[in-house]
This record gives structure tokens, C-alpha cells and sequence, in this order.
């Protein structure tokens, strides 16, 4: 009989212990999934986000590219347009937010290398209107992601989880959320 | 009294920080009467006002697209794209659907940016409006000819949103860049109108082999082909007896009174209140824009 309490005793104990371990792991896996979704969907769910900007920005480097090599290969460094391609790659092949951050920070190098010898080549009127036009381009859509409505949602869910017991919980269920960095005005 | 007057230092000292913080933000201005032409540098010629009025009430009246002038003398500090990102905000520029555009002039700071909706976002790029700016304003802007460049830049804007919207626009012109008629442009619309014409009879032979196509055809054995299953008639009611005296009339129920109406509710389904109304709404329209514009290129 003693032996049926001390095991009841043992057992609730455990599930006492194990409870909010389940409950915050549930609720930072959620907190992770609204923050995703925002990411890549837009505050407003209709596809206006920052994934997509960074698409944007990519699709520029990208025409960038292909201007400077159709006819200004001899006026630019060969390395530049390497590192533009990889940045390229690189974005296209990130699938995490963390990925895409670092992907996108390469990107911002490569394109502002890229355009830094463009401007410098001896272009032709047409070409000329391109390449403001890539970095207005760009710029806009660097403007809209640091407005981006996704910055305040990860604000408040820092400040949520900044007390001790939060990041105990966090370290002890799923780590540490994956948040978006760049941007942010 | 020591704990007093510690509690005394830091209320004071909270009292000056808050009110610190409190100055720093840019305050927007209210849009003025022309809510097309919020020139509070004193810049826009009244004529060039009326012209931007007038362009966009008709704009306005097709899509509900707002091309918006601001001119302000200085920024107080803050960046020309944060004061118009607030801007746009504030005033609501632009339909539901997102159709504005601000054009905001610093006069003072020798700056300017134009900022679209998100309605207008990919069929107004930056690069587009850049190209326009660069072309249409910034040669009198750098002039000093504000008012010029504004309503040539509205012209080319109200052009641009007609184009990718579908909507014609009556764009006032100048009296000197009026198109002359040309000869050739009776047989220009001829031909315009053959390939309609040849739309128009496609569209009717197929019409017609359709039509044929759905009526019953005779088979080799005759009569007419078994109806598929799924016509199978549905079983009837019965059928009530037969009055002998034939159908009575049915009389209507005695009309109630109806409520007597105040002459307000009359005034207030007649004024459309709640109603859409384009044409000249001379206020913000509920747009927003998620920034994103282009501004004037230095160096």
C-alpha cells in the first residue's frame, strides 16, 4: 500500500515536471509557425512579404547580371560577377530563415559590388536607364521589407519570451526561435 | 524627506524625457481643401492646381486611382521617404483597392519622392517612377519651376495608371503639344475594326455548331435516341380535387399604416451616404502603401 502511493506520488510528480516542458514546447513550435508564416505569407496573408521582396531583390541581381555579361564582360571584374552568381545560387537554394538571412546579406555585397562597376563602365543610354532602374529597384524593395509589419510581430514575441523562465523553457523544448534579422529599420 | 526629494528628481526627470521624446516625431499636416494639392510651401500655381484637381476627379471617377501633390518647406530632420510613408498612411491615399500615388516635395532640403500604393506596386515599379521623375521632374525642379514639373509629372503619372489600368483618362494637354490630324487615320480605324470583325464571325460559327450539335438526331433504326437514365421523370403528387365553382379571388390583406418618416432618413438614402462615390471625392479614399518609392538621385 505504501508502495502504491510512493508510486502515485513518484508519477504525479513526473507529470507535474513534464507538463509545462510539453505545454511551452507546444506554444514556441506555434509562436515559430505565425512567425513563418508572416515571413512568407505577409501580415495580411496575401502574399506582400518579406520572402517575397527577397525574390524581388534576387530577380534584379539576376537581370543585373545578365546585363553586365551580355555586354560589359570586359569592363567588369570577373570575380564581382562570380560572387554575383554564387549570391544567386545561394539564395535559390536556402530553404531556412536563417539560410535566407545569411543568403540575403551575400546577395546585398554581390549586388553592391555589381552595380559599383556598372556604373563605372561606359554605358550605352538604354543600359543606363537599366541600371538606375535596378537600384531603385532594389532599394524599394529593401524600404518595404524594413516596413514590414513582420518586425513588430517578432518584437512582441521577444519581448515575450525574455523572462528567465521563457528562455528556460525555450532552451529546454526547441531551442531558440528562428526569427528574420535583416531589414529592420 | 531625503526619499521625498529623490521621488521629486525622478518625477522631474521623467517629465522632461517624456517631453523630449514627445517633440522628436514629425508631425504630418492635415491635407487642405484640394485634397489633391497639399502645397504648403506656397509652390503650385493655382491654374497647375485646378489642373491636378481636375485630372484627378477624373481618374478618380474610372478607378479610383489618387495622384496626390504635397510640397513642404523642410522635414524637421527626418527622411523624405518616412515622412511620406506617414503621409500616405495618414491621408489614405488612394481607393480600397490601393490606387494612389504621393508625390512629396521638400522645397527647403531640395528633395522629393514619390511613393505609390500597394495597388500600384508592380505596375508602377521604381524604376518606372524614377524614369518618370527623372524625365518629367527633375529638369524644372532643379529650375526652380516646381509647379511645372508637378503637373507634368501628374500628366505622365495619370498616362502611366490609365495604361496598366485599362482606363481611359481625359488628360488635359498643353495647348502646344496638341496632336494634329493626320491623313491617314480614317483607314487606320478600318483596319482597326477587321480583326474584330473576324472575331465576331468565329465566335458565331462556333455558336452556331454548338446549337446543332445539341439537337436530338435520328438513328439508323428510327425514333429518336433512348433518354439516358438520369432524366428519368420524377414521381407526381396527385391532383386535388376540382373546385365546382371555379377559382376565387383572393383579396389582399388590409394595408397597415406605415410609419411616419422624419424628412432625415429621405435626405440620408438620397445623399448616397455609404455609397462608393468616385468622382471628385477630394479626400482620402482608404489606400495604404507599404513604401517603396523613388526619389531624387544625388550625385
Amino acid at each position: 500500500m505504501q508502495r502504491k502511493r510512493v508510486g502515485i506520488l513518484i508519477v504525479s510528480c513526473l507529470l507535474i515536471g513534464i507538463a509545462p516542458l510539453v505545454k511551452a514546447s507546444v506554444t514556441f513550435h506555434s509562436m515559430q509557425r505565425q512567425l513563418d508564416t508572416l515571413f512568407s505569407e505577409g501580415v495580411n496573408g496575401d502574399g506582400l512579404s518579406i520572402a517575397a521582396e527577397i525574390a524581388e531583390k534576387q530577380s534584379v541581381v539576376s537581370n543585373c547580371i545578365t546585363v553586365a555579361e551580355q555586354r560589359y564582360r570586359d569592363q567588369v571584374d570577373a570575380a564581382v560577377l562570380s560572387q554575383a552568381h554564387q549570391a544567386v545560387e545561394q539564395m535559390t537554394l536556402a530553404q531556412t530563415v536563417q539560410a535566407i538571412s545569411q543568403a540575403e546579406a551575400q546577395l546585398d555585397q554581390a549586388f553592391a559590388a555589381l552595380i559599383h562597376q556598372l556604373e563605372s563602365a561606359a554605358l550605352s543610354a538604354q543600359d543606363q536607364r537599366y541600371v538606375i532602374g535596378f537600384q531603385s529597384d532594389y532599394a524599394a524593395a529593401e524600404d518595404r521589407i524594413s516596413r514590414d509589419g513582420y518586425h513588430q510581430a517578432a518584437q512582441k514575441v521577444q519581448q515575450e519570451c525574455s523572462g528567465p523562465l521563457a528562455q528556460l523553457l525555450m532552451r529546454l523544448s526547441i531551442g531558440s526561435l528562428e526569427m528574420y534579422q535583416g531589414g529592420e529599420e | 524627506m531625503k526619499k521625498g526629494k529623490r521621488c521629486l528628481a525622478a518625477l522631474l526627470l521623467a517629465v522632461v524625457c517624456g517631453g523630449w521624446t514627445s517633440v522628436q516625431a514629425y508631425q504630418v499636416p492635415q491635407p487642405l481643401d484640394n485634397f489633391y494639392v497639399a502645397d504648403y510651401a506656397g509652390v503650385i500655381s493655382d491654374e497647375d492646381a485646378e489642373t491636378i484637381r481636375s485630372i484627378n476627379a477624373s481618374l478618380e471617377q474610372r478607378n479610383g486611382a489618387q495622384i496626390v501633390v504635397a510640397t513642404v518647406d523642410f522635414l524637421d530632420g527626418e527622411a523624405i521617404d518616412d515622412v511620406a510613408y506617414q503621409m500616405f498612411n495618414e491621408w489614405e491615399i488612394g481607393s480600397e483597392e490601393n490606387l494612389g500615388v504621393l508625390l512629396l516635395m521638400a522645397i527647403g532640403e531640395e528633395d522629393y519622392y514619390c511613393m505609390p500604393g500597394v495597388g500600384l506596386e508592380s505596375a508602377l515599379p521604381a524604376s518606372t517612377l524614377q524614369q518618370i521623375l527623372d524625365e518629367q521632374l527633375e529638369p524644372d525642379f532643379a529650375a526652380g519651376n516646381y509647379s511645372a514639373g508637378a503637373l507634368k509629372t501628374v500628366r505622365q503619372l495619370a498616362s502611366t495608371v490609365e495604361k496598366v489600368t485599362g482606363t481611359p483618362v481625359s488628360v488635359p494637354q498643353d495647348p502646344v503639344s496638341q496632336p494634329g490630324t493626320s491623313p491617314g487615320s480614317f483607314f487606320g480605324s478600318f483596319f482597326a475594326f477587321v480583326p474584330s470583325l473576324l472575331v465576331l464571325v468565329v465566335v458565331l460559327v462556333i455558336v452556331m455548331a454548338v446549337v446543332s450539335l445539341a439537337r436530338p438526331r435520328r438513328y439508323y433504326g428510327g425514333g429518336f435516341r433512348p433518354r439516358p437514365i438520369w432524366f428519368r421523370p420524377r414521381p407526381r403528387a396527385p391532383r386535388p380535387p376540382r373546385d365546382p365553382f371555379g377559382p376565387r379571388p383572393v383579396h389582399p390583406a388590409p394595408r397597415q399604416p406605415s410609419p411616419r418618416r422624419s424628412s432625415g432618413s429621405f435626405a440620408s438614402r438620397s445623399s448616397g451616404a455609404g455609397r462608393r462615390s468616385f468622382g471628385g471625392m477630394n479626400r482620402g479614399g482608404g489606400g495604404r502603401t507599404r513604401g517603396g518609392g523613388a526619389g531624387r538621385r544625388r550625385g
